[in-house]
Formats: structure tokens, sequence, C-alpha cells
């Protein structure tokens, strides 16, 4: 799994060992979905990613299949009411916050592969048991974000309304890009220099049309 | 963080490739790098932008802008998705950025 040794460019280690825990993450139940549920999740986020449209034929109930297809090819269309609408469907704000998660960690090993000219890693087997249905240990709140956060809307709290979710998010957010601590580093410097992660990072965001 | 960095390492930048989408920079790369992110969200023409990074900055360079890419890819379906305000000081202390790179278009600012 994750065997780069056929890339075109070497591969630095962190990142295949990051995708892998992300992989064994997404197979094993969640916090409020099922291993299989979780996969499903990220089978038609793929299907939405490579077709640019939201997939109708899939086993999610269909708020959370509207939700997966227009995070996965248009998270700029998602809008609070929407959100609500979703909810007021079933798909509760916690289910959401981790669907949320599983897209957007999809999309960020797929987008990897793409943009290397490497095969999608197929998605793993779904493994059995039940969702853990752990809370934050301070409950989650809604203030002016559109999902319960603990503590003040900021991106390092995002998921915290589903704990095991901002753990996998930090997974991969430091070998793809910077740890929180070397963020505050101006000049630090791998392959890239922090000007050109930078750079890299704020035309990612301005084609996405996403502020941040 | 982009602004920020610049201003502290005393790097010069030109941020209007950022929100047209070529055009130089004014970093190493920078032309190639705004190529490489273009075409891979864009989907096709990737092999060729890739190598052209290679060739200009490295292949460690370009590894590690498919990673970034990929990381913001992830952090923008986030934000997005959960609706992430952008607060009062954010705006003011942002305000020629803002401005500059036309944030205020986007759907979510």
């Amino acid at each position: 799994m994750f065997d780069f040794s056929t890339s075109p460019l070497p591969v630095r280690p962190e990142l295949p060992a990051a995708f892998r825990h992300v992989w064994h993450r997404l197979a094993a139940p969640g916090t409020w979905w099922t291993g299989y549920e979780r996969v499903s999740i990220a089978s038609l986020a793929r299907a939405a990613y490579d077709s640019g449209e939201s997939i109708a034929d899939s086993d999610l109930p269909a708020a959370a299949a509207e939700a997966v297809g227009s995070l996965a090819h248009e998270p700029s269309a998602v809008t609070q009411e929407r959100i609500r609408n979703w909810e007021s469907r079933g798909l509760h704000a916690n289910r959401y916050v981790e669907l949320v998660g599983v897209v957007a960690q999809l999309t960020a090993v797929d987008t990897f592969h793409r943009a290397l000219g490497l095969e999608l890693e197929r998605l793993p087997d779904p493994q059995p048991g039940e969702p853990s249905q752990q809370l934050p240990d301070t409950a989650a709140t809604l203030t002016k974000a559109w999902v319960p956060m603990v503590g003040p809307p900021t991106i390092p709290t995002s998921l915290s309304a589903v704990p095991a979710e901002m753990a996998a998010l930090e997974t991969l957010h430091g070998p793809m890009y910077l740890t929180y601590e070397e963020m505050g580093d101006p000049a630090i410097t791998h392959g890239l220099t922090r000007a050109q992660m930078e750079l890299v990072a704020s035309r990612t965001s301005a084609i996405n049309e996403c502020f941040f | 963080m982009l602004s920020w960095s610049s201003q502290e390492t005393e790097q010069r930048i030109n941020l209007l490739p950022i929100a047209e989408g070529s055009g130089d920079p004014l970093l190493p790369g920078g032309s190639e790098l705004i190529d490489f992110v273009n075409v891979t969200l864009a989907g096709n023409g990737i092999s060729a932008a890739r190598n052209a990074v290679a060739d200009t900055i490295g292949p460690a360079a370009a590894v590690d802008a498919a990673a970034v890419i990929g990381n913001f890819e992830m952090m923008n379906r986030i934000a997005d998705g959960v609706g992430m305000p952008v607060g009062a000081g954010t705006r003011t202390s942002m305000a020629g950025i803002i401005r500059e790179l036309r944030l205020d278009g986007f759907p979510h600012a």
C-alpha cells in the first residue's frame, strides 16, 4: 500500500506513512459512521471529484450523498442553508463533520497522486465494528461557524466536534505542508522555500475560491 | 501567510499571478509552480507542468508542491464545509491583500 517505488520523482517516507495511517482509519469504524459507510463516503467522493458532478447512486442516505458530492467537486457551493437542509433530512451535525473530514482527507491523498501522475490507491476494505460515538471532552457549541466546534472557530478547531477527525487532519497536515509549530517559521525550507509553499497554497485556494 | 513570510524574509513578491493564474510572482520557479497548480486542479497537462517544476527548482520541490496542493485541497474543503468565518480583525489587517487577490468575490469571504 502506497508503494512509491515507481514514482517518477522520489517521495519522502513520511508521506506514505501518513497516507497509510489515514487509509487504516478510513477503513475502521469512525465516531459516527461505520467502516463500511466511511469507505462508501470516500468512494462517492472520488467518483464525484472525477466526474465533476454529484453521484445520485449510492449506499449512503440521500442527504449524506449530496453533501459528499458537493464537498468533493464544488466545496465553495456549500452554504449554511444547505447544511441545515441536510440536517433536517437526518444528517446530524456530528455525522456531517466526520463526513467533511473523510472527504477532505481522501481528496488530499488523491490529489497528491494525480499531481505526481500516479495511479490512485485502491480504497481499503471496510473493517467491522460500531462507531465509537465519542464526544469531545469539552462540549462543541455553535457560534459563528456553521457547525459546532470546541472553542472559537479557527482552522485548528474546525473538526473539533469529532476529535478523531481533527487528529487525522493533523496526521496529514504536517507531512504534506507544515506542522502547526513549523508554521511559525517564515524561513522554513524543505523541498520548497516557505514563500514557494505559500504561493502554491494561495493559488490552490484561489482556484477553489476559498478565502483561507 | 505568503505576504507574511515574504515580509519576514525580505523577499519581494508579486501577488497578482495568484489571482490571475499566470505571470511571474518573482520567486524562483514561481511561474512553473502556478502552472503546476493550475493543471493539477484542471486535470490535464500535469506531466509537463510537473517536469517543468522539477527541471527548474528540483525533484524534491515538485514532490513538495504536489503535497502542498493536496493539503490545500483538503483544507479548502474543511474551511468551506464548516463555514469558517473570517473575523473583522483579519479583514482589517488583510484589507490590502483581500483587495489585491479579489478575495471578497469568493462565496465564503
